[in-house]
Protein backbone atom coordinates (compact mmCIF):
# COMPACT_ATOMS: atom_id res chain seq x y z
CA UNK A 1 0.00 0.00 0.00
CA UNK A 2 1.28 3.74 -0.76
CA UNK A 3 0.14 6.54 1.12
CA UNK A 4 0.37 9.41 -0.28
CA UNK A 5 -1.05 13.38 0.63
CA UNK A 6 -3.00 15.25 -1.16
CA UNK A 7 -1.43 18.36 0.29
CA UNK A 8 -3.72 22.06 0.42
CA UNK A 9 -5.82 23.97 2.82
CA UNK A 10 -8.20 20.87 3.15
CA UNK A 11 -5.88 18.11 2.51
CA UNK A 12 -6.85 14.66 1.68
CA UNK A 13 -5.36 10.88 1.45
CA UNK A 14 -4.80 8.84 -1.35
CA UNK A 15 -4.65 5.34 -1.16
CA UNK A 16 -3.27 3.14 -3.83
CA UNK A 17 -3.64 -0.21 -3.56
CA UNK A 18 -2.05 -3.64 -5.11
CA UNK A 19 -4.56 -6.22 -5.99
CA UNK A 20 -6.42 -7.91 -2.56
CA UNK A 21 -4.11 -5.47 -0.27
CA UNK A 22 -6.73 -3.90 1.54
CA UNK A 23 -7.24 -0.25 4.17
CA UNK A 24 -10.09 0.76 6.26
CA UNK A 25 -11.06 3.78 7.89
CA UNK A 26 -14.20 5.18 9.20
CA UNK A 27 -17.56 5.12 7.59
CA UNK A 28 -18.19 8.24 5.40
CA UNK A 29 -15.13 9.80 4.42
CA UNK A 30 -14.05 7.94 1.33
CA UNK A 31 -13.64 10.81 -1.36
CA UNK A 32 -13.87 9.10 -4.75
CA UNK A 33 -12.50 5.53 -5.50
CA UNK A 34 -11.43 3.44 -8.85
CA UNK A 35 -13.97 1.51 -9.50
CA UNK A 36 -11.53 -1.27 -9.47
CA UNK A 37 -11.60 -0.67 -5.62
CA UNK A 38 -13.87 -2.83 -3.74
CA UNK A 39 -15.76 -1.98 -0.56
CA UNK A 40 -16.86 -3.93 2.46
CA UNK A 41 -17.81 -3.43 6.05
CA UNK A 42 -15.18 -4.32 9.10
CA UNK A 43 -16.64 -5.05 12.36
CA UNK A 44 -15.74 -3.71 15.34
CA UNK A 45 -14.88 -6.84 17.33
CA UNK A 46 -14.05 -4.47 20.62
CA UNK A 47 -16.05 -4.13 23.74
CA UNK A 48 -18.56 -6.74 22.38
CA UNK A 49 -22.80 -5.81 21.43
CA UNK A 50 -22.94 -3.58 24.32
CA UNK A 51 -19.72 -1.85 24.13
CA UNK A 52 -20.79 -1.25 20.08
CA UNK A 53 -24.35 0.54 20.96
CA UNK A 54 -22.43 2.44 23.87
CA UNK A 55 -20.00 3.74 21.34
CA UNK A 56 -22.62 4.25 18.73
CA UNK A 57 -25.14 5.85 20.75
CA UNK A 58 -23.23 7.77 23.47
CA UNK A 59 -20.32 8.73 21.95
CA UNK A 60 -21.59 9.06 17.94
CA UNK A 61 -18.88 6.57 17.03
CA UNK A 62 -20.05 4.43 13.27
CA UNK A 63 -21.18 1.01 14.33
CA UNK A 64 -18.53 -0.42 11.74
CA UNK A 65 -15.59 0.52 9.52
CA UNK A 66 -15.60 0.51 5.68
CA UNK A 67 -12.85 -2.13 3.98
CA UNK A 68 -11.65 -1.03 0.74
CA UNK A 69 -9.83 -3.88 -1.28
CA UNK A 70 -7.82 -3.26 -4.08
CA UNK A 71 -6.41 -2.93 -7.10
CA UNK A 72 -6.80 0.74 -7.33
CA UNK A 73 -6.97 4.04 -5.57
CA UNK A 74 -9.02 5.38 -2.97
CA UNK A 75 -8.91 9.32 -1.57
CA UNK A 76 -10.11 10.56 2.04
CA UNK A 77 -10.67 13.15 3.00
CA UNK A 78 -12.03 14.76 7.12
CA UNK A 79 -13.36 18.50 5.56
CA UNK A 80 -11.13 20.44 7.54
CA UNK A 81 -8.32 22.66 7.62
CA UNK A 82 -5.58 20.77 8.80
CA UNK A 83 -2.28 18.58 8.20
CA UNK A 84 -1.91 15.11 7.10
CA UNK A 85 0.38 12.61 8.87
CA UNK A 86 0.99 9.28 7.16
CA UNK A 87 3.08 7.10 9.88
CA UNK A 88 4.74 4.02 10.05
CA UNK A 89 3.91 2.24 12.93
CA UNK A 90 7.05 -0.50 13.95
CA UNK A 91 6.10 -4.25 14.58
CA UNK A 92 4.34 -3.75 18.48
CA UNK A 93 4.06 -0.28 18.27
CA UNK A 94 0.69 1.11 19.87
CA UNK A 95 -0.32 4.35 18.73
CA UNK A 96 -3.92 5.87 20.06
CA UNK A 97 -5.52 8.45 17.86
CA UNK A 98 -7.99 10.64 18.77
CA UNK A 99 -12.00 9.71 17.49
CA UNK A 100 -12.66 11.43 14.35
CA UNK A 101 -8.88 12.41 13.13
CA UNK A 102 -7.97 8.34 11.76
CA UNK A 103 -7.73 8.47 7.72
CA UNK A 104 -7.13 5.11 7.23
CA UNK A 105 -4.98 2.32 7.98
CA UNK A 106 -3.51 -0.85 6.49
CA UNK A 107 -5.89 -4.03 7.15
CA UNK A 108 -3.20 -5.84 9.34
CA UNK A 109 -3.58 -3.16 11.71
CA UNK A 110 -5.34 -4.46 14.69
CA UNK A 111 -8.27 -2.05 15.50
CA UNK A 112 -9.27 -1.45 19.52
CA UNK A 113 -10.49 1.41 21.23
CA UNK A 114 -10.71 2.63 24.68
CA UNK A 115 -12.83 5.70 26.54
CA UNK A 116 -11.32 8.43 28.34
CA UNK A 117 -13.61 9.52 31.40
CA UNK A 118 -14.22 12.77 31.95
CA UNK A 119 -14.00 14.27 35.22
CA UNK A 120 -17.75 13.77 36.37
CA UNK A 121 -18.07 17.67 36.88
CA UNK A 122 -20.21 20.36 34.79
CA UNK A 123 -18.01 21.29 31.67
CA UNK A 124 -16.63 17.59 31.29
CA UNK A 125 -19.06 15.09 31.97
CA UNK A 126 -18.04 12.98 29.57
CA UNK A 127 -15.17 12.12 28.44
CA UNK A 128 -14.23 10.81 24.78
CA UNK A 129 -12.93 7.69 22.44
CA UNK A 130 -9.34 7.07 20.85
CA UNK A 131 -8.65 4.51 18.50
CA UNK A 132 -6.01 1.45 19.17
CA UNK A 133 -3.72 0.97 16.68
CA UNK A 134 -1.02 -1.53 16.87
CA UNK A 135 1.84 -1.68 14.29
CA UNK A 136 3.17 -3.15 11.78
CA UNK A 137 1.69 -1.25 9.26
CA UNK A 138 1.31 2.29 8.08
CA UNK A 139 -1.76 4.72 8.54
CA UNK A 140 -2.56 8.43 7.92
CA UNK A 141 -4.07 10.90 10.30
CA UNK A 142 -5.89 13.91 9.85
CA UNK A 143 -4.60 16.67 12.32
CA UNK A 144 -7.35 19.59 12.64
CA UNK A 145 -5.03 23.09 12.30
CA UNK A 146 -1.55 22.53 12.75
CA UNK A 147 0.51 19.72 14.67
CA UNK A 148 2.74 20.57 17.21
CA UNK A 149 4.58 17.12 18.18
CA UNK A 150 6.68 16.23 21.41
CA UNK A 151 8.45 13.46 22.89
CA UNK A 152 7.55 13.01 27.00
CA UNK A 153 10.08 11.55 29.19
CA UNK A 154 9.31 9.05 31.65
CA UNK A 155 7.00 10.61 34.25
CA UNK A 156 7.36 14.02 32.20
CA UNK A 157 3.81 15.98 32.02
CA UNK A 158 1.88 17.75 29.98
CA UNK A 159 -1.86 19.48 30.28
CA UNK A 160 -3.78 19.70 26.87
CA UNK A 161 -6.93 21.06 26.91
CA UNK A 162 -9.44 17.92 25.25
CA UNK A 163 -9.65 19.08 21.66
CA UNK A 164 -6.14 19.25 21.14
CA UNK A 165 -4.95 15.74 21.96
CA UNK A 166 -4.57 14.08 18.38
CA UNK A 167 -2.28 11.30 18.62
CA UNK A 168 0.07 9.69 21.72
CA UNK A 169 2.22 6.58 22.04
CA UNK A 170 0.01 3.62 24.20
CA UNK A 171 2.61 4.32 27.08
CA UNK A 172 1.59 7.43 27.41
CA UNK A 173 -1.33 7.67 30.10
CA UNK A 174 -4.10 10.25 29.62
CA UNK A 175 -6.47 11.22 32.47
CA UNK A 176 -8.97 13.66 33.17
CA UNK A 177 -7.89 16.65 35.60
CA UNK A 178 -9.85 19.84 36.89
CA UNK A 179 -7.50 22.71 37.61
CA UNK A 180 -9.22 25.34 39.95
CA UNK A 181 -8.32 28.74 38.75
CA UNK A 182 -7.19 30.17 42.17
CA UNK A 183 -9.36 29.56 45.47
CA UNK A 184 -13.11 30.02 46.49
CA UNK A 185 -16.67 28.79 44.46
CA UNK A 186 -15.58 31.27 41.68
CA UNK A 187 -12.15 29.60 41.07
CA UNK A 188 -13.70 26.11 40.89
CA UNK A 189 -16.67 27.05 38.89
CA UNK A 190 -14.26 28.88 36.28
CA UNK A 191 -11.45 25.82 36.71
CA UNK A 192 -10.50 24.36 33.50
CA UNK A 193 -11.43 20.72 32.50
CA UNK A 194 -7.99 19.65 30.62
CA UNK A 195 -6.39 16.19 29.58
CA UNK A 196 -2.84 15.26 31.88
CA UNK A 197 -0.45 13.20 29.63
CA UNK A 198 2.12 11.41 31.47
CA UNK A 199 5.38 9.79 29.14
CA UNK A 200 7.23 8.44 28.59
CA UNK A 201 6.28 7.91 24.63
CA UNK A 202 5.48 10.19 21.66
CA UNK A 203 2.64 13.33 21.68
CA UNK A 204 1.08 15.48 19.04
CA UNK A 205 -1.31 18.21 19.32
CA UNK A 206 -3.65 19.89 17.10
CA UNK A 207 -4.63 23.66 16.92
CA UNK A 208 -8.40 23.64 16.40
CA UNK A 209 -10.73 21.70 18.66
CA UNK A 210 -12.65 19.75 16.04
CA UNK A 211 -15.46 19.74 18.27
CA UNK A 212 -16.02 23.47 18.59
CA UNK A 213 -19.06 24.69 17.29
CA UNK A 214 -17.23 27.62 15.58
CA UNK A 215 -15.32 25.09 13.36
CA UNK B 1 7.70 35.97 27.96
CA UNK B 2 9.34 34.76 25.28
CA UNK B 3 6.57 34.17 22.45
CA UNK B 4 6.71 32.04 19.02
CA UNK B 5 4.13 31.34 16.41
CA UNK B 6 3.84 27.94 15.41
CA UNK B 7 2.44 26.68 12.51
CA UNK B 8 0.70 28.08 9.36
CA UNK B 9 -3.11 28.37 8.87
CA UNK B 10 -4.80 28.16 11.94
CA UNK B 11 -1.58 29.13 14.35
CA UNK B 12 -0.95 28.78 17.59
CA UNK B 13 1.68 30.31 20.18
CA UNK B 14 4.17 28.97 22.11
CA UNK B 15 5.31 30.82 24.72
CA UNK B 16 8.24 30.11 26.67
CA UNK B 17 8.11 31.29 30.68
CA UNK B 18 11.03 31.59 33.38
CA UNK B 19 10.69 30.61 37.14
CA UNK B 20 8.07 33.46 38.14
CA UNK B 21 7.44 35.00 34.77
CA UNK B 22 3.42 35.22 34.68
CA UNK B 23 1.39 36.00 31.45
CA UNK B 24 -1.82 36.61 31.10
CA UNK B 25 -4.11 34.73 28.53
CA UNK B 26 -7.74 34.96 27.46
CA UNK B 27 -9.54 32.60 29.39
CA UNK B 28 -10.04 28.48 27.59
CA UNK B 29 -7.75 28.88 24.91
CA UNK B 30 -4.86 27.27 26.03
CA UNK B 31 -3.77 24.50 24.05
CA UNK B 32 -0.89 22.77 26.29
CA UNK B 33 1.26 23.69 29.10
CA UNK B 34 4.08 22.06 30.82
CA UNK B 35 4.00 20.12 34.42
CA UNK B 36 5.45 22.98 36.06
CA UNK B 37 3.32 25.61 34.65
CA UNK B 38 1.30 26.87 37.80
CA UNK B 39 -2.16 28.91 36.97
CA UNK B 40 -4.14 31.04 38.91
CA UNK B 41 -7.48 33.86 37.99
CA UNK B 42 -6.72 37.13 37.56
CA UNK B 43 -9.52 39.54 37.57
CA UNK B 44 -10.02 42.51 35.83
CA UNK B 45 -10.46 44.56 38.64
CA UNK B 46 -6.91 43.31 39.66
CA UNK B 47 -5.96 44.97 36.43
CA UNK B 48 -7.30 48.22 37.88
CA UNK B 49 -10.05 47.76 35.75
CA UNK B 50 -12.93 49.29 37.73
CA UNK B 51 -16.20 47.45 38.73
CA UNK B 52 -18.73 50.54 37.69
CA UNK B 53 -16.63 50.32 34.06
CA UNK B 54 -17.20 46.75 33.85
CA UNK B 55 -20.70 46.85 34.47
CA UNK B 56 -20.84 49.89 32.21
CA UNK B 57 -19.74 47.74 28.94
CA UNK B 58 -21.73 44.64 30.33
CA UNK B 59 -24.91 46.76 30.21
CA UNK B 60 -24.55 47.66 26.50
CA UNK B 61 -23.87 44.23 25.48
CA UNK B 62 -21.77 41.62 25.62
CA UNK B 63 -18.09 41.58 25.01
CA UNK B 64 -16.28 38.89 23.76
CA UNK B 65 -14.13 38.98 26.82
CA UNK B 66 -14.26 37.24 30.08
CA UNK B 67 -14.38 39.28 33.14
CA UNK B 68 -11.44 37.76 34.20
CA UNK B 69 -8.05 36.28 32.92
CA UNK B 70 -6.08 33.28 33.09
CA UNK B 71 -2.55 33.75 34.30
CA UNK B 72 0.41 31.14 33.62
CA UNK B 73 3.27 31.42 35.77
CA UNK B 74 6.90 29.64 35.17
CA UNK B 75 8.48 27.94 34.47
CA UNK B 76 7.42 25.68 31.14
CA UNK B 77 5.89 25.62 28.03
CA UNK B 78 2.33 27.04 27.77
CA UNK B 79 0.32 27.40 23.49
CA UNK B 80 -2.72 28.99 22.86
CA UNK B 81 -4.82 28.63 19.81
CA UNK B 82 -7.52 30.54 18.74
CA UNK B 83 -8.86 27.36 16.77
CA UNK B 84 -9.18 30.06 13.88
CA UNK B 85 -7.64 30.20 10.48
CA UNK B 86 -5.49 33.86 11.00
CA UNK B 87 -2.51 35.25 11.16
CA UNK B 88 -0.49 35.72 14.73
CA UNK B 89 1.35 39.04 15.36
CA UNK B 90 3.44 39.45 18.34
CA UNK B 91 4.02 43.36 19.45
CA UNK B 92 6.95 44.74 21.57
CA UNK B 93 5.17 48.02 23.20
CA UNK B 94 7.80 50.08 23.97
CA UNK B 95 6.55 52.12 27.24
CA UNK B 96 3.53 53.88 27.02
CA UNK B 97 2.88 52.90 23.44
CA UNK B 98 -0.76 51.92 23.06
CA UNK B 99 -3.11 50.05 20.50
CA UNK B 100 -6.50 49.11 20.37
CA UNK B 101 -7.84 45.52 19.52
CA UNK B 102 -10.47 44.45 18.70
CA UNK B 103 -11.98 42.32 21.73
CA UNK B 104 -11.76 38.30 20.90
CA UNK B 105 -8.87 38.73 19.50
CA UNK B 106 -6.30 39.03 22.12
CA UNK B 107 -4.53 35.87 22.96
CA UNK B 108 -1.89 37.07 25.89
CA UNK B 109 0.37 39.39 27.15
CA UNK B 110 3.09 40.40 29.87
CA UNK B 111 2.05 41.45 33.12
CA UNK B 112 3.94 44.45 32.88
CA UNK B 113 1.26 45.48 30.02
CA UNK B 114 -1.65 47.63 31.33
CA UNK B 115 -5.20 46.65 29.98
CA UNK B 116 -8.33 48.34 29.68
CA UNK B 117 -11.41 46.76 27.86
CA UNK B 118 -13.62 49.95 26.29
CA UNK B 119 -16.14 51.16 23.54
CA UNK B 120 -14.14 51.69 20.12
CA UNK B 121 -17.63 52.91 18.28
CA UNK B 122 -21.02 52.97 18.31
CA UNK B 123 -23.57 53.62 16.39
CA UNK B 124 -27.66 52.77 16.03
CA UNK B 125 -29.49 50.66 13.36
CA UNK B 126 -33.50 51.52 12.83
CA UNK B 127 -34.57 48.24 13.00
CA UNK B 128 -38.72 48.58 11.81
CA UNK B 129 -39.29 51.04 14.92
CA UNK B 130 -37.07 50.26 17.06
CA UNK B 131 -33.55 51.39 17.20
CA UNK B 132 -30.81 49.36 18.38
CA UNK B 133 -27.64 50.40 19.53
CA UNK B 134 -24.36 48.68 18.62
CA UNK B 135 -21.08 48.20 19.92
CA UNK B 136 -17.66 47.88 18.68
CA UNK B 137 -15.77 46.53 22.06
CA UNK B 138 -11.72 46.65 22.03
CA UNK B 139 -9.38 45.96 24.40
CA UNK B 140 -6.47 49.08 25.54
CA UNK B 141 -3.51 47.92 25.71
CA UNK B 142 -0.37 49.97 26.48
CA UNK B 143 3.08 48.94 27.30
CA UNK B 144 6.15 48.20 28.31
CA UNK B 145 5.58 44.67 27.48
CA UNK B 146 4.73 41.85 24.56
CA UNK B 147 1.08 41.16 23.76
CA UNK B 148 0.06 38.81 21.11
CA UNK B 149 -3.35 38.92 19.44
CA UNK B 150 -4.40 36.66 16.24
CA UNK B 151 -6.32 38.10 13.14
CA UNK B 152 -8.82 36.27 11.12
CA UNK B 153 -7.87 36.03 7.86
CA UNK B 154 -4.72 37.71 6.67
CA UNK B 155 -3.94 41.19 7.84
CA UNK B 156 -3.56 44.52 6.29
CA UNK B 157 -1.40 46.94 7.75
CA UNK B 158 -1.69 50.94 7.19
CA UNK B 159 0.45 54.18 8.46
CA UNK B 160 -1.98 56.80 8.50
CA UNK B 161 -0.19 60.23 8.94
CA UNK B 162 -1.60 63.29 10.61
CA UNK B 163 -5.14 64.15 8.98
CA UNK B 164 -4.76 61.28 6.32
CA UNK B 165 -8.62 59.17 5.99
CA UNK B 166 -9.37 55.71 5.23
CA UNK B 167 -12.89 53.70 5.44
CA UNK B 168 -13.10 49.89 6.32
CA UNK B 169 -16.40 47.91 7.56
CA UNK B 170 -17.11 47.90 11.14
CA UNK B 171 -16.30 43.82 10.85
CA UNK B 172 -12.73 44.53 9.44
CA UNK B 173 -11.20 46.36 11.79
CA UNK B 174 -8.64 44.70 13.63
CA UNK B 175 -6.69 47.47 15.80
CA UNK B 176 -5.43 50.95 15.65
CA UNK B 177 -3.00 52.84 17.57
CA UNK B 178 -4.97 55.16 20.17
CA UNK B 179 -3.85 58.51 18.55
CA UNK B 180 -6.59 57.38 15.61
CA UNK B 181 -10.09 58.64 15.64
CA UNK B 182 -12.60 56.26 14.86
CA UNK B 183 -15.78 57.30 13.32
CA UNK B 184 -18.68 55.94 12.50
CA UNK B 185 -20.86 56.74 8.85
CA UNK B 186 -23.25 55.39 6.49
CA UNK B 187 -23.05 54.18 3.00
CA UNK B 188 -26.34 53.59 0.83
CA UNK B 189 -27.89 54.24 -2.24
CA UNK B 190 -29.19 58.03 -2.36
CA UNK B 191 -32.52 57.93 -3.96
CA UNK B 192 -35.02 60.70 -3.38
CA UNK B 193 -32.69 61.96 -0.57
CA UNK B 194 -33.50 59.28 1.03
CA UNK B 195 -30.71 56.87 1.84
CA UNK B 196 -31.85 53.05 1.11
CA UNK B 197 -30.30 49.93 2.98
CA UNK B 198 -27.80 52.22 4.80
CA UNK B 199 -24.65 50.54 5.78
CA UNK B 200 -22.22 51.52 9.03
CA UNK B 201 -18.88 52.10 7.99
CA UNK B 202 -16.17 52.96 10.08
CA UNK B 203 -14.26 56.51 8.89
CA UNK B 204 -10.15 56.19 10.23
CA UNK B 205 -8.39 59.37 10.52
CA UNK B 206 -4.82 59.29 11.10
CA UNK B 207 -1.89 59.81 12.68
CA UNK B 208 -1.16 56.09 14.09
CA UNK B 209 -1.34 52.92 12.84
CA UNK B 210 -4.59 50.54 11.39
CA UNK B 211 -4.80 46.74 11.31
CA UNK B 212 -7.60 45.43 9.13
CA UNK B 213 -8.15 41.51 8.94
CA UNK B 214 -9.78 39.84 5.32
CA UNK B 215 -11.91 37.33 7.60
CA UNK B 216 -15.08 37.66 9.86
Amino acid sequence: MQLETLKGIVPACLATLAPQESIYCEHGIMLYKDSTVGVGRKTIQSGGTFGAVKRSTVGGIPFFLAEFTGPGSVAFSRDGVGEIRDITLAPGEVLDVAEGSLLCAENRIPYDMFYVSGTHRPGRMVGFWMDRLTGPGSIALHGFGNVISMTLAPQEKVTCDYGALLFKSGSVQAKSLNLPFGGGLLGHLEAYEVLELIGPGKVALQSIDPKKPHT
Amino acid sequence: MKADTVGGITPAVLVQLQPGEKVLAAHDIMLHMDGPVKIARKSLKHLGVSTAHLMSLRARGDSEDSYFFAEFEGPGNVTFSRDKAGEVRILQLAPGQGIRLRSGHLICFDETVRYNPMILAQWVIQNGQDQDTEYLFADELYGPGTIVFQSYGNILSFNLRPGEAMRTSTEGLLASSPTTSVNVGWLGAQMAGLMMNPKPILYLTGPGQVMVHSGV
